[in-house]
């Protein structure tokens, strides 16, 4: 015989409902959006720029250009010279910790928090 | 021997099973021909364990153990291999458990019991592939796969529910 749902199965309903929105909202938590972005060539550091501002950094390195441009507090490659063009079809990044990265060039962008962010100015005013 | 209301032989028992076990094997290799959603492991309608929901209402616990290690068995020799004989084999002695003891405990509608079945499955199917090849990188998926599980669970639910139903007055 076909039992009316009980309570118990009504429960458990919420109880995996929630479990799974409470492990959702963690991800979306430690993901948190980036406040700059920086950059590195050759394994040295080129510089940080805010992503709160729209901007294009023309990157030329022994013949080698990049184009990173921040736009609407994302990041991408918009354009390489590499031959694989392998970073320009990441896409864009903009939480802590994601990266672009063009091997070929030795190009690397990589997003950091806000906090980093905030020094910014301070290396804008010093270059 | 437990009987059905009116009663059963042990011939139509076995044979009973046998179709049980054919038909659980058949929805086993549908799952492996359509994924619900292409890309994300893990994800599956779970039909094979409406078959066991069926066996275990409608028989008995030890019948539904023995379609549900017939069917995966089966499955790995004809089509899914060592991987998948231990990603299955993980994921339904895990739900079988669990919905074993959620229907014992008298508490829970057939819908309840299957979908915990779903979202055991699933969660156990995770761990496996954890272990053997992804690392625990692979949890990211558990939000996706509790709310597939019970989802899918629900569906198989109703339908061993409206099943269960028309076979015990059919019979
Ligand atoms: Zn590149």
């Amino acid at each position: 015989m076909f039992k009316e749902i009980r309570k118990a199965d009504i429960l458990l309903f919420l109880f995996f409902i929630i479990s799974a929105l409470v492990l959702f909202a963690r991800d979306f938590v430690t993901a948190s959006e980036g406040g700059s972005v920086e950059i590195r060539v050759d394994g040295e550091y080129y510089g940080t720029y805010p992503l709160s501002a729209d901007d294009t950094i023309l990157i030329e390195r022994d013949g080698h250009t990049n184009w990173i441009r921040i736009e609407s507090g994302e990041v991408f490659m918009a354009e390489s010279s590499c031959k694989n063009q392998i970073c320009v079809n990441e896409g864009h990044i903009h939480t802590v910790g994601q990266s672009i990265i063009c091997l070929p060039n030795r190009v690397v962008a990589e997003i950091k928090s806000q906090d980093a962010g905030t020094t910014d100015g301070v290396d804008a005013v010093a270059r | 021997m437990k009987k059905f209301e009116g009663g059963t032989t042990i011939a139509q028992k076995a044979a009973i099973c046998g179709v049980l076990a054919a038909l659980a094997l058949i929805f086993s290799y549908i799952e492996v021909l359509i994924p619900v959603v292409p890309g994300i492991p893990g994800i599956k309608l779970g039909l094979a364990n409406l078959v066991v929901i069926l066996a275990l209402y409608l028989i008995d616990a030890g019948t539904a153990f023995t379609v549900n290690l017939v069917r995966i068995i089966m499955a790995a020799l004809l089509f899914s291999g060592m991987f998948g004989f231990l990603y299955s084999l993980a994921g339904a002695l895990v739900s079988y458990a669990g919905m074993y003891l959620l229907k014992r405990s008298g508490l829970f509608s057939v819908i309840g019991v299957s979908m915990a079945g779903g979202v055991l499955h699933n969660a156990a199917q995770l761990v496996v592939a954890a272990l053997l090849i992804s690392g625990p990188q692979i949890f990211h998926y558990l939000p996706v796969l509790i709310l597939s599980g019970t989802f899918f669970g629900i569906l198989i639910g109703i339908t061993a529910g409206v099943v269960i139903k028309h076979l015990r007055q059919g019979i």
